[in-house]
């Protein structure tokens, strides 16, 4: 099956990129071809370059690790230029795309989470 | 044909929601999708023709209107949001081709569609 | 039938809304702040009968709830995902 999650909010204010890892893991491990669609602010989660404190978790890498076993990590690209955040700056695995890969994954999904802003 | 509804129950001048709204939904039509839009809660005061986010520094939501008439795009209301604001029929934007729907309806909407995304 | 995703938490009027909508034999998940649903005395009485509610233990333990002090069943992670499976049409 082929799941994806949406998220809509940015990261370490919110828990939305920690429910997405969570659940893109879970999904990852019950055999499941898992993709994330980062939209909006939650862009900012695809920034190699945060520096969280040493006892917090680094979001950016989670979702690398998570692009290294398979998991599809998609940058809404008009929003990442949006925010300044470029090419340099992401994360390995993840690709700028935008609406129409929306699209694709809405119709090629069998099951899409949105969080909810 | 998926059917998707893109519910936006944000403010139109406090956030970008409906502005990212719109814009997802054209996007949809590239694909073998029907997207379909719903404005509730705050959102309904999108369809105020005095709503002009832009005075905040937003992004106008006239931008949308051009598309929503080339692509012939669903737009519905909550009735019961719409007078909460005291929103008047008159009072519409005719670019938003809006159907309003009443809040009793909603169940039975929102499930004939393969997917509800709320932004 | 639909899986209902709400996050928000009762202070919210869309995660009410949220509510109002389902239909018997929907499945309401509450996650993150949604499971603060979990303690409301009424909630069963927010939704239709028929419609089952869940919250997501790892988020409701991590407000500080004991497990016994949820009205609704508790589910992991990997039960969440059970549902996610066995429900193709999704509201969140």
């Amino acid at each position: 099956m082929h799941i994806t999650i949406q998220t809509n909010v940015s990261p370490y204010t919110n828990e939305d990129l920690d429910t997405a890892i969570r659940m893109a893991e879970i999904f990852l491990n019950r055999g499941h071809k898992v993709s994330i669609f980062l939209f909006a602010d939650s862009v900012l989660a695809a920034n190699k370059l945060v520096k969280p404190m040493r006892i917090d978790r680094n979001i950016p890498m989670k979702l690398q690790e998570l692009a290294s076993k398979g998991v599809e990590v998609h940058i809404c690209g008009l929003c990442a230029e949006y925010r300044g955040l470029t090419e340099e700056m992401k994360i390995e695995g993840a690709k700028f795309s935008g609406v129409p890969e929306m699209a694709a994954l809405i119709f090629e999904s069998d099951r899409y989470i949105n969080l909810m802003p | 044909m998926k059917k998707i509804l893109f519910a936006v129950y944000t403010s139109p001048a406090g956030s970008i929601w409906i502005n990212e709204t719109f814009r997802s939904i054209f996007g949809m039509y590239g694909q073998d999708i029907e997207p379909v839009a719903l404005l509730l809660n705050e959102a309904v005061l999108a369809v105020h023709t005095n709503c002009k986010p832009e005075l905040c520094g937003v992004l106008p939501l006239s931008i949308t209107f051009r598309y929503i008439e080339k692509y012939g795009t669903k737009v519905y209301a909550v009735k019961e949001d719409l007078e909460r604001f005291d929103i008047k029929e008159n009072e519409i934007d005719t670019h938003w081709n809006l159907q309003i729907l009443s809040k009793s309806d909603l169940p039975e909407f929102l499930h004939s569609f393969d997917n509800v995304i709320f932004f | 039938m639909a899986l209902i995703i709400i996050k928000k938490s009762p202070d919210y009027q869309v995660a009410h809304l949220l509510l109002e909508i389902a239909l018997p034999q929907d499945k309401v998940i509450f996650l993150q702040d949604g499971v603060l649903f979990a303690v409301e005395k009424d909630v069963k009485t927010l939704v239709k009968d028929g419609v089952e509610l869940f919250a997501l233990k790892e988020d409701f333990v991590a407000r500080g709830f004991d497990e016994k002090e949820s009205l609704v069943p508790l589910i992991s992670y990997d039960e969440f995902a059970e549902i996610v499976e066995k429900e193709p049409k999704i509201i969140s």
